[in-house]
């Protein structure tokens, strides 16, 4: 079972900029937990705080109830697909994911084994020895992701993980998701409405670093219904929330 | 550092190590720039000043007329002695021939197999070279060598030296004798080539700079730093991975710039294992300087091409300021344990060329290239202390900094189990 994942009022300005303003969720374990939120809401810099790529000027993230922040055995147990490529141009696609399954402490074997699974449930296995450079925008999402399990993580941090996939790529990883989601727990941001409803057993909405709802996706549609009747999706749930005016 | 933790550090620094060689080699430009620039300035030195004379020593013809008997040659074999006694870091200071055809000796200064000819006979000064008469005595000499070529001040600054012991006048304040100039153009040895061989080694391994600060710069552009960070890869294992690369890239250079100077024409070394032994102590040691100012570079840099601009801010001072490739008039600041230290010794690269230039170009060996490799080690170390400590404020601080609310939190937490225990 995945481990449980806590946010304790986490804090963080750039400048006068506020980026995230007291948010507070607990994700449970096991689950596949979605993060909402427009361009600018705090997704991104609330994701770096868990993975310890930001630091938080304050607030805490405890990981099965230990403080994630500054320790560094608890964050080699999370696995992050950034949403940017964040790939080795010049290597192979096998020899990235052996390279990094290595700085975790995998053995040569074991990390061949695991990158060679891992090529093969993304559908690379045909492209192991191709370089980055080389693969199509598709594979190269498959590929990031491929790298962010690399490490056989127990909380799996996806920032966008199916923007720019087509169709057949997008339901391969969403089941792949799927697959993993119970034996590991699962954060994902998107803006993709459907993939949120989709995929996600709980969904939290925020804007402007702040928490403005948080529950299954059933249970959100069913709250921002009106007449009695559900709302008619995620989307329309998204807007009442968060507005129409455009963000930078 | 606890066990564990080193071991992962080891294995993290050799991964890294692994990935930049790599990196490196599947690179083209820098493969083939990086290991071949040194090589290809040598052959551009070479052709410039000449390589048809690879003499380590400077040297001397002592011309004299011929009988034991005659004034001049027992001037000239005193003079020739007292040339021989002539030493420099207790090191004999120059080889010393002596000959009775002063044509012959002319013809060896201008073909370079000489760097200066000094006439001793008797009937030199009277022989129209411009001494006036009131001065012609049994202590004049005559002085031919190119003013312009480095090796003639030295063999003539010797020379002189020794003509002061062999023909001083107690008692006098100018000893009597006399030395002239003949001003011979183009003559004497390419000492030009040797003088900067040492530098160009130092020059590759520093250039090595550029080569840490582009893959450091891309990895944070790229943000693939970023899987290290969680990883758990710290500054000394990131930064210890691009030393092990840039190692091998200094070592392969290395080899490439002196088998093309074996090829251009240098001697091998007096002492062969001790020149093999400074030059890989020394491409260790400058590879690590590199890395540091590598990582300074990337520390501050926004891109590659700010990047590639910025790491002349290093190599500029290390290469062109130290005395290593254009050597810089040895002001001594001070004298310490017996040594003198100029102002080219505070940058780690002025005593690395130093050591260097003592092992492959002046036959020592590696005790006398000692104090100057030590010297160059502890200022080495500082600059890596700084261009690590840079790095990881700049570059890796977000993932090591832990909010001060937790720290207060934890704290408070640990008190109220001692209250409650």
């Amino acid at each position: 079972m995945g481990p449980s994942l806590t946010l304790v009022d986490i804090n963080k300005r750039y400048g006068e900029t506020v980026a995230v303003d007291g948010l507070s969720i607990e994700i449970r374990s096991g689950e596949i937990f979605g993060l909402l939120g427009p361009n600018g809401a705090g997704k991104s810099t609330t994701i770096g705080v868990v993975c310890g790529l930001v630091a938080a000027d304050s607030g805490r993230v405890l990981l099965d109830g230990a403080e994630l922040i500054g320790n560094r055995e608890l964050r080699r147990r999370i696995g992050y697909c950034p949403q940017s490529l964040v790939l080795w141009d010049r290597l192979g696609c096998l020899e990235q994911i052996v390279f990094i399954a290595r700085l975790y402490g995998a053995g040569r074997a074991e990390a061949r084994s695991k990158a060679e699974e891992l090529l093969s449930s993304l559908g690379l296995a045909d492209k192991a020895k191709v370089h980055a450079r080389k693969l199509s925008g598709g594979m190269k999402r498959r590929l990031n992701l491929a790298l962010a399990l690399a490490n056989d993580p127990e909380l799996i941090v996806l920032d966008e993980a199916e923007a720019g996939l087509d169709p057949q790529s997008r339901v391969l990883v969403r089941d792949y998701i799927r697959v993993l989601a119970g034996r590991r727990t699962v954060l994902v941001t998107t803006h993709d409405m459907d993939e949120a409803e989709r995929i996600a057993d709980r969904i939290a909405i925020i804007d402007h670093g702040k928490l403005l709802e948080l529950d299954s996706p059933s249970a959100l549609l069913k709250k921002y219904g009106e007449d009695g009747r559900p709302a008619p999706d995620l989307e329309y749930v998204f807007l009442k929330l968060t507005g129409r005016r455009l963000r930078e | 550092m606890r066990g564990g933790d080193s071991r992962r550090e080891a294995l993290t620094a050799a991964l890294w190590s692994g990935l930049f060689l790599r990196l490196s080699i599947r690179e083209f430009q820098i493969a083939v720039i990086f290991i071949l620039f040194p090589a290809l300035m040598a052959i551009v030195y070479s052709g410039a000043y000449g390589s048809s004379s690879f003499e380590k020593a400077l040297r001397a013809i002592v011309v004299s007329q011929g009988g034991a008997a005659a004034a001049g040659a027992s001037r000239g074999a005193s003079l020739a002695e007292a040339m021989r006694g002539q030493s420099f870091e207790g090191e004999a200071a120059m080889t010393v021939y002596e000959s009775e055809d002063i044509n012959a000796s002319l013809r060896a200064l201008r073909e370079g197999a000489a760097d200066i000819v000094i006439d001793a006979r008797a009937a030199a000064a009277a022989g129209g070279q411009g001494i006036a008469a009131a001065d012609e005595g049994p202590d004049h000499i005559l002085v031919y060598a190119d003013p312009s070529s480095p090796m003639a001040p030295y063999a003539e600054s010797f020379a002189r030296g020794a003509a002061y012991s062999a023909f001083g006048r107690p008692g006098t304040v100018e000893p009597r004798w006399m030395t002239s100039m003949s001003f011979t153009e183009g003559s004497g040895g390419s000492g030009d080539f040797l003088t900067t061989l040492p530098g160009l080694f130092v020059f590759g391994w520093i250039f090595g700079a550029m080569t840490s600060a582009l893959l450091a710069v891309r990895e944070i552009r790229r943000r693939t730093i970023d899987r290290a960070v969680l990883a758990g890869s710290g500054a000394a294992g990131i930064g210890a991975g691009l030393w092990a690369a840039q190692c091998a890239i200094g070592i392969l250079q290395a080899a490439a710039l002196w088998a093309t100077a074996a090829f251009l024409g240098l001697p091998a070394p007096a002492k062969p294992i001790d020149a093999i032994l400074v030059a890989f102590i020394l491409s260790i040691l400058m590879s690590a300087l590199a890395t540091a100012c590598g990582l300074a570079t990337a520390a501050l840099s926004s891109s590659e091409g700010v990047a590639v601009n910025l790491c002349m801010v290093f190599i500029v001072p290390l290469v062109f300021m130290s005395g290593a490739v254009f050597p810089l008039p040895s002001a001594t600041l001070f004298t310490a344990f017996g040594f003198d230290f100029a102002a080219t010794d505070f940058l780690p690269t002025g005593p690395a060329t130093k050591a260097l230039d003592l092992v492959l170009v002046r036959g020592a060996g590696i005790a006398r290239a000692l104090p100057a490799l030590f010297l160059s080690i502890i200022e080495t170390a500082a600059w890596v202390f700084a261009g690590c400590a840079l790095f990881r404020y700049r570059r890796l601080g977000g993932a090591a900094r832990r909010p001060a609310s937790a720290r207060r939190d934890a704290a408070a937490a640990r008190a109220t189990n001692r209250i409650g225990s």
